[in-house]
């Protein structure tokens, strides 16, 4: 099925918004892992990693999966397809293992949150954080790079329906 | 002059070319090379992470690593409590 171009555009907007807003959030999440890491203030380290916690469930995770499935209703509505080029392919992988990572990693920002008050300051700061969000911020901006340059390379199964459409052309 | 079904330099709101249009321009079959680049950098890396867990280089690693009191480096000693303010007790 293929979407009509206000429709598109419409599902294209919230996709972009979605992805860039994870970006961002992302981004948003390092600043805070490195200041837990890099203040001498204590009040901030503590304060970092109880933030950490809500930013992750009520920003990351619903910006993640609004991406995630404006990814797909997109590109299912398009002729771009689901996995008929390689660089669609490409991001829906890198959202899908990002996501699941970022539902995996929950549990130990929550533990991270719940010792970040009572914890002793040398042992709560944690480069973990750090780590996974530069990794994060790395994969969505190779993402981000993928939809603006859409390199070229059409999967198996994007030629078998590319000779069924020449076929059904050839027909009519 | 666009050309409606141009591919370099494409927006994100364009689509695709049409079947037809891309029948004599696009090769037989096989993987674009930034595809195999790709699948190398990341084999080479899920490599290097394997390694590292396996080794133990990198310590313990996985989402139940902090879940446990006595899992980690970061649990907290029993019975130690620091408030985050003097005459505030903690707040979680």
């Amino acid at each position: 099925m293929t979407m009509g171009p206000a429709l598109r555009k419409g599902v294209l907007t919230a996709h972009v918004t979605a992805s860039v807003g994870w970006l961002g959030a992302v981004a948003a999440s390092l600043v805070l892992a490195a200041a837990a890491m890099a203040s001498s203030d204590e009040l901030v380290v503590r304060g970092a990693y109880l933030l950490l916690e809500p930013l992750a469930l009520y920003l990351l995770v619903p910006l993640s999966f609004a991406s995630l499935l404006t990814g797909v209703i997109q590109s299912l509505g398009t002729r771009w397809g689901l996995f008929r080029h390689y660089w669609v392919v490409a991001k829906l992988l890198i959202n899908v293992f990002a996501s699941i990572v970022l539902l995996l990693y929950l549990r130990t920002l929550g533990y991270l949150a719940a010792t970040a008050s009572t914890g002793d300051l040398t042992s709560l700061r944690n480069p973990s954080p750090l780590l996974h969000g530069g990794v994060a911020l790395v994969l969505l901006g190779l993402a981000t790079v993928l939809s603006v340059f859409k390199p070229k390379g059409v999967t198996a199964h994007g030629r078998r329906r590319q000779t069924t459409e020449r076929a059904a052309m050839a027909q009519t | 002059v666009n050309h409606p079904h141009r591919i370099k330099g494409a927006t994100m709101t364009e689509q695709p070319p049409a079947a037809q249009d891309t029948a004599d321009s696009m090769p037989a079959e096989g993987m674009p090379r930034w595809v195999k680049v790709s699948l190398i950098i990341v084999a080479v890396i899920v490599v290097l992470v394997g390694l590292v867990m396996v080794t133990g280089l990198g310590g313990a690693h996985g989402p139940g690593r902090h879940s446990q009191p006595d899992a980690g480096h970061n649990a907290p000693a029993h019975g130690i409590v620091a408030p985050v303010r003097i005459g505030e007790g903690p707040s979680r």
